[in-house]
């Protein structure tokens, strides 16, 4: 699994919360660590292997005192795409950003990311091979109902629906096990009648 | 698995798998380090009780309607304190509405609220139970959690600063917790348990300070304050936060002190004598009395002024405890003449600011104990010298003698203080050195009290000269001697001899004496050798000297110290004559005073090179004050 790297300058707000995760997640204050580049923006090249790491999270403030110019940050945004994620605190959250063509990326409030960030790593971590950004824009289990709503729209077998991943995401959620009678119960149903049942989980 | 609701209805359950915990049980008067944190003691109470009730896997259902104590603070209390699972829960599902007062705890995803079935059927089923607690587990995370409930708190920094300023410097000192509860009774807060849990701070357990980058540093100036805490006898602590926790501080600081304590600025100014204690902490922000509980940094200044203004007690060594870090604050205090200021470590420090901040503090005490206590005998024993002036040493109009030395005296005191305040920078970069100066002004004294010790010229010769306005007539010759003042039969330091001059002409004959010139010589019984101590004494008859020997001023004093009935007589007259002479060698090198002869040495090194012997400053001053006063014990 790739890592993910936090570049801040104020590191101390998410050292405590990635301690337990150093191998998967890399944090610094100083971007020159990770890019080769000249303040003037002439030029901003990756010290980093792209598939090292899956995102590249920036705080980018809103209010001048940016750690890279945004002459920079449009560098950065060209070379990272959908992978680079820029958080402040009053930025606008935005899943997908496109300014034109080629230039993609996210944005993130920086309170969200604080409110999420233990449980993004931690549920990336369980699932094992990706991260699951989506953790940061969407209400989480809401989103696996949707998913699941979909996979029934598209016509999958019950048997396939609860070994997908949006079914396993929402069965840990809820603290519910394969070996339990509740799950038993839950693998009976079928239809509306499951996304009924699923919603109704405290 | 345990299941405990926290609810003050009276519910009813078919079975044992639930545990009922009323808060109205709980309720009771609080005790008094928890009165500024009222709302959380009874959370406090139960959250303590709960440890007793709970297994391995627990779940804290509370009720979200409770009335006799905070729902909310009762949830943090838990979290931060307990591992269980907590949720809330509701006979009235409308009742779930969104709450601004609830410190964050909304904001965190694993915060469940059910009605009340749902805990009917949890009760019943502990399957149900078990899912509630992996899914709590699967949500919880303990950091942003408590960045939540630190986001939305608001909290009295001052009072929180003072109180974990003190748990934590207990803890540096090498206390462990149980340790430090057996001693000061602190509000455990949500705060202050957040505080304890980042720390690590539990049980028996003791700091470890390898890590820190000074330890090797904060070990040796532990040892050095060990040692020298003992020769400190009577503190006076004045803080109205001594009993949350500086007075323990300060009590296992110097545990074989006398600790006298003031909690208001009323309490301290009855103190009739500040001189009485060898150590003054004083917390800055102060209220005035019991009824004016207002805290007020003019109170502490105040005290600052009074107790280094007052000749009984300027010079105790006074730190300024404060809960303040802005450097006009440390401005102020050392305008009042303070002699250091300790900050107390706020909550937000990190181990190793926590650490430098103990560490500089013993570092201050060590250098405060050896300032107070040279700094003691200087002054002690000027304000002795006032109070015992020999009769001669005096002001009179236009020579205002006894006032310039008393002013030297003080000079000399305040010099030696810097010596102890100076800024490396300034000896690195700009040379001078407060010891050095400090030497140059009490030597300087010694002008004054030859002035006050002689009594100079007044007496004519027998001979006279021509008076050139009116020739045939002759004038009489003032002659310059000195003897010591107020003494008889006359003592006389030089003697003049006034002579007039006859040439021998080419015919052998003397021609008369020019009238009009005369020529002055010197006569003492001073004798100078400077191979044998005590390198100065008296010959039987006067002796014929180089002129000089007037403007000599080691002469002049060495002379009051051997001829002065008040002083001849000491048994300690030979020690002062020696030491007069070292130090008068001392000044001959030093770049601010005229030697009689200039050492070899003296144009062959920069002044930042010099460095005066052990203890020549104390010994000069020893003497001088018995020049002053007679008084010889203190040499």
């Amino acid at each position: 699994m790739k890592k993910i790297l936090i570049i801040d300058d104020n590191i101390d707000r998410w050292s405590a919360k990635i301690s337990p995760f150093v191998n998967n997640v890399s944090l610094t204050q100083d971007p020159s660590e990770f890019f080769d580049y000249d303040k003037a923006g002439n030029f901003c090249n990756l010290k980093f292997e792209k598939n090292d790491y899956e995102y590249v999270f920036i705080h980018h403030s809103q209010s001048g005192d940016s750690l890279l110019p945004s002459s920079l940050i449009d560098l950065i945004k060209n070379h990272l795409g959908l992978n680079l994620i820029l958080f402040s605190g009053n930025i606008e959250q935005s899943f997908e950003n496109k300014e034109r063509e080629n230039f993609y990326f996210r944005s993130l409030r920086r309170s969200a990311m604080q409110d999420n960030i233990v449980f993004f790593i931690k549920e990336s971590l369980k699932d094992g091979d990706c991260w699951d950004i989506e953790i940061f824009y969407y209400e989480y289990t809401s989103r696996q109902i949707g998913k699941i709503i979909l996979l029934q729209d598209e016509g999958i077998t019950n048997e396939d629906l609860f070994t997908s991943k949006p079914m396993d995401k929402f069965l840990r959620l809820k603290g519910i096990e394969r070996n339990s009678t509740l799950f038993d119960d839950l693998y009976r149903t079928t239809g509306a009648e499951l996304i009924h049942k699923l919603r109704n989980f405290q | 698995m345990k299941i405990v609701a926290i609810t003050e209805s009276t519910l009813s359950f078919d079975t044992d798998n639930i545990t009922l915990v009323n808060p109205i049980d709980y309720l009771g008067p609080t005790p008094q380090h928890w009165e500024n944190y009222e709302m959380e003691y009874l959370p406090y109470l139960i959250s303590e009780d709960l440890k007793t009730m709970l297994d391995e896997e627990s779940i804290i259902a509370i009720d979200f309607d409770l009335l006799k104590v905070n729902k909310f603070l009762l949830a943090h209390h838990i979290i931060t304190s307990l591992n269980v699972g907590v949720l809330y829960f509701s006979a009235n599902d409308s009742s779930f509405s969104r709450f601004d007062e609830d410190h964050g705890l909304l904001r965190n995803r694993f915060i469940q609220m059910i009605n009340l079935d749902h805990l009917q059927k949890i009760v019943e089923n502990l399957d149900e139970a078990k899912r509630l607690l992996v899914a709590f587990n699967n949500l919880f995370d303990y950091e942003t959690y408590k960045e939540h409930y630190q986001n939305n708190i608001q909290i009295d920094r001052h009072q929180a600063t003072n109180e974990w300023g003190a748990l934590k410097f207990l803890y540096n000192h090498g206390l462990s917790l149980i340790d430090i509860k057996s001693v000061f009774a602190f509000p455990e807060t949500i705060f202050f348990k957040q505080k304890l849990r980042e720390f690590n701070i539990n049980g028996s357990l003791t700091i470890d300070t390898t890590g820190y980058s000074q330890n090797l540093l904060l070990q040796q100036a532990k040892t050095q304050f060990a040692i020298k805490s003992n020769q400190v006898s009577n503190i006076l602590l004045i803080d109205d936060n001594a009993d949350k926790g500086w007075r323990v501080v300060v009590k296992k600081l110097f545990p074989n002190s006398t600790l006298d304590i003031k909690l208001n600025y009323d309490e301290a100014l009855n103190i009739p004598d500040f001189g009485v204690y060898d150590f003054v902490f004083l917390d800055l922000r102060l209220p005035t009395n019991q009824v004016d509980r207002i805290p007020k940094i003019e109170n502490g200044m105040f005290l600052i002024e009074k107790i280094k203004s007052a000749d009984t007690s300027l010079h105790v060594p006074l730190i300024v405890f404060t809960a303040s870090q802005k450097a006009v604050t440390l401005h102020l205090v050392q305008q009042k003449g303070a002699d250091a200021m300790y900050v107390k470590q706020p909550p937000y420090f990190s181990l190793e600011q926590s650490l430098d901040n103990y560490y500089k503090f013993i570092l201050e005490l060590n250098t405060q104990i050896d300032k107070g206590l040279h700094l003691k005998y200087y002054w002690e024993l000027i304000v002795k010298c006032k109070n015992n002036l020999l009769p001669e040493i005096l002001d009179q109009p236009n020579k205002i003698l006894k006032s310039r030395i008393i002013e030297r005296l003080e000079m000399f005191y305040g010099l030696i203080k810097k010596s102890y305040e100076q800024y490396s920078y300034n000896d690195s970069k700009f040379h001078f050195s407060s010891d050095i100066l400090s030497f140059m002004t009490l030597w300087s004294t010694l002008n004054e009290i030859q002035e006050c010790h002689f009594e100079k010229g007044g007496e004519f010769s027998h001979i006279q000269i021509d008076d050139s306005s009116n020739p045939g007539h002759y004038l009489p010759i003032e002659l310059d001697d000195w003897a010591i003042k107020n003494q008889l039969p006359k003592a006389y330091f030089v003697l003049e001899k006034p002579i007039f001059e006859e040439d021998i002409e080419g015919s052998g004959l003397r021609t008369p004496p020019d009238r009009s010139h005369i020529k002055r010589e010197m006569f003492s019984k001073l004798k100078y050798n400077k191979n044998t101590s005590p390198f100065y004494s008296l010959t039987p008859k006067y002796t014929y000297q180089r002129v000089g020997i007037k403007k000599i001023l080691s002469s002049q004093i060495a002379y009051i110290l051997l001829a002065k009935n008040t002083l001849k007589n000491s048994t300690k007259k030979d020690r002062c004559l020696t030491i007069l002479k070292a130090s008068n060698d001392q000044r001959n090198n030093l770049y601010l005073t005229h030697g009689e002869s200039l050492s070899t040495s003296f144009h062959s090194d920069k002044e930042q090179n010099k460095q005066l012997p052990n203890n020549i400053t104390k010994d000069l001053f020893d003497v001088i004050i018995f020049l002053l006063t007679g008084l010889d014990s203190h040499i």
